[in-house]
């Protein structure tokens, strides 16, 4: 069965996470830890946050999960949720070439806050069972910017932007697929449970 | 592609159980919170609020009906219900819920609005704002009220939300004080109202009798979401047939 950790930054809603991936991980050992090492030997590492972006950064690094992360990102699979995807990009700790910037509210209320589509752009694993344009749960004030090749799903409120990233195990997702029920719940257990390339090779 | 209209069940509770009768089909126990909120969960409801509604403020018991209805709803929980401050706050959102909402703490204290959106974030704190339709002559305004609609403010609505929005609240949830309970509609005048001035998500509440009050207020993007109770009292409606009514109006709903 998979180690599944959570980075335990101690911001946001991490109980709901945990729950939901105990419920969709089918067994799957789910645990929240702080320990740069204990997330270092999971096998696969969910990274989320509300909140401030700046915040959740300062906690990553007071914790010394940046240098955790920048390995996780070329060998794991790894999962950022919101502000926790937030905090890879240049705004943030600068592991991923992307930026962050606040949703322009062009006609529509802020934040950004209910059920909402998501289009994906290629079919990957992660997305078995889930409908085109499924629903899933928003609450964010800033979205992603200039992601170039690692769009992989959009969004719409007001303006499209980019509501999945992905390269190689990583995927990165604008919602929270811990709150957004079946489809969620769908989406985690395929995180879980999804073989990766090479990962047989690996103790 | 745009947000969806959302309904969300609020369950009053008192010592635990599920006060003001919903009935829903096929559920057993339609006082444990635990089972309701699964059930509407599971037929489709977008969020769900809880709100403690002993007046005595019970955290510890709402924090521990959170923790259940945490491993088996997977939507949006809202808490509510005599949270005096910061530390009532940490504990709802430590045991589940992802959002909390503030009522009269912020009208006694606004600077607490604006602390908690500093730590927790503007998207776990909701600014609830009851209120009282007032005459004076030919105008109507709307009075902000506090303790559970006892305690008269002095606040005007329009401010009052204007002001909450200022401050960073994630969403607005507005409640007309005067039609809770009534089942005979919204108060439109009051949605319009606040709508106009309203920069955050405004999620109303009070008077929700039948499915065709949902679709005056979705009707024109007037709110963003509904928060309903009585009209669960009969049984006529359930979650699902309320949603299908609406979709079938042409209004954006999540299925």
């Amino acid at each position: 069965m998979p180690r599944v950790a959570i980075i335990d930054h101690g911001l946001g809603n991490l109980q709901a996470v945990e729950k939901a991936l105990t419920r969709a991980g089918g067994g799957a050992n789910v645990f929240r830890s702080f320990d740069p090492d204990a997330v270092r030997r999971a096998d696969r590492v969910v990274l989320s946050g509300t909140g401030g972006l700046q915040q959740c950064v300062d906690e990553l690094r007071r914790l010394g999960m940046d240098e955790v992360l920048a390995e996780l990102l070329e060998n794991r699979p790894l999962l950022a949720i919101d502000v926790g995807l937030h905090a890879l990009g240049r705004q943030g700790l600068g592991l991923l070439p992307f930026d962050v910037r606040p949703l322009s509210g062009n006609g529509v209320r802020l934040p950004h806050m209910g059920w909402n589509r998501v289009r994906r752009e290629h079919g990957d694993a992660l997305w078995d069972g889930i409908p085109q344009d499924g629903f899933f749960y928003f609450t964010h004030r800033e979205c992603i910017a200039n992601a170039g090749p690692l769009v992989a799903g959009e969004s719409e409120h007001g303006e499209r932007f980019a509501s999945v990233l992905a390269r190689g195990c990583f995927v990165g997702v604008q919602f929270h697929p811990e709150i957004s029920h079946v489809q969620g719940l769908h989406f985690l257990a395929n995180f879980v449970n999804r073989d990766e390339p090479g990962e047989t090779d690996r103790d | 592609m745009a947000t969806t209209r959302r309904i969300i069940p609020c369950l009053d509770i008192n010592r635990g159980r599920v006060v003001k009768g919903i009935r829903l089909e096929n559920v057993d126990n339609c006082a444990d919170p635990v089972a309701v909120s699964t059930a509407f969960a599971d037929r489709g409801a977008d969020e769900l609020a809880l709100l403690d509604v002993s007046s005595a403020g019970r955290a510890d018991e709402l924090a521990a009906i959170l923790k259940k209805v945490s491993e088996r709803v997977f939507v949006p929980v809202i808490a509510g219900g005599g949270i005096a401050g910061l530390p009532e706050i940490q504990r709802m959102l430590g045991s589940g819920a992802d959002k909390v909402m503030l009522n009269t703490a912020a009208v006694l204290d606004p600077e607490l609005v604006t602390r908690a959106v500093k730590r927790f974030g503007g998207e776990a704190i909701i600014g609830a704002v009851d209120v009282r339709r007032r005459r004076s002559g030919e105008e109507i305004t709307w009075e902000v009220m506090t303790h559970g609609g006892r305690k008269a403010s002095g606040l005007d609505a329009r401010e009052w939300v204007q002001r909450l929005v200022d401050m960073g609240v994630g969403e607005i949830v507005l409640t007309s004080l005067d039609r809770d309970g009534t089942r005979k509609g919204f108060d439109l005048a009051l949605v319009e109202n606040i709508a106009a001035i309203c920069g955050a998500p405004l999620v109303v509440a009070g008077g929700a009798g039948e499915p065709q009050d949902l679709a005056e207020v979705f009707q024109g993007k007037l709110a963003d979401g509904a928060m309903v109770a009585s009209i669960f009292h009969s049984g006529d409606y359930g979650i699902g047939s309320l949603k299908e009514f609406l979709s079938m109006r042409g209004l954006d709903i999540r299925p």
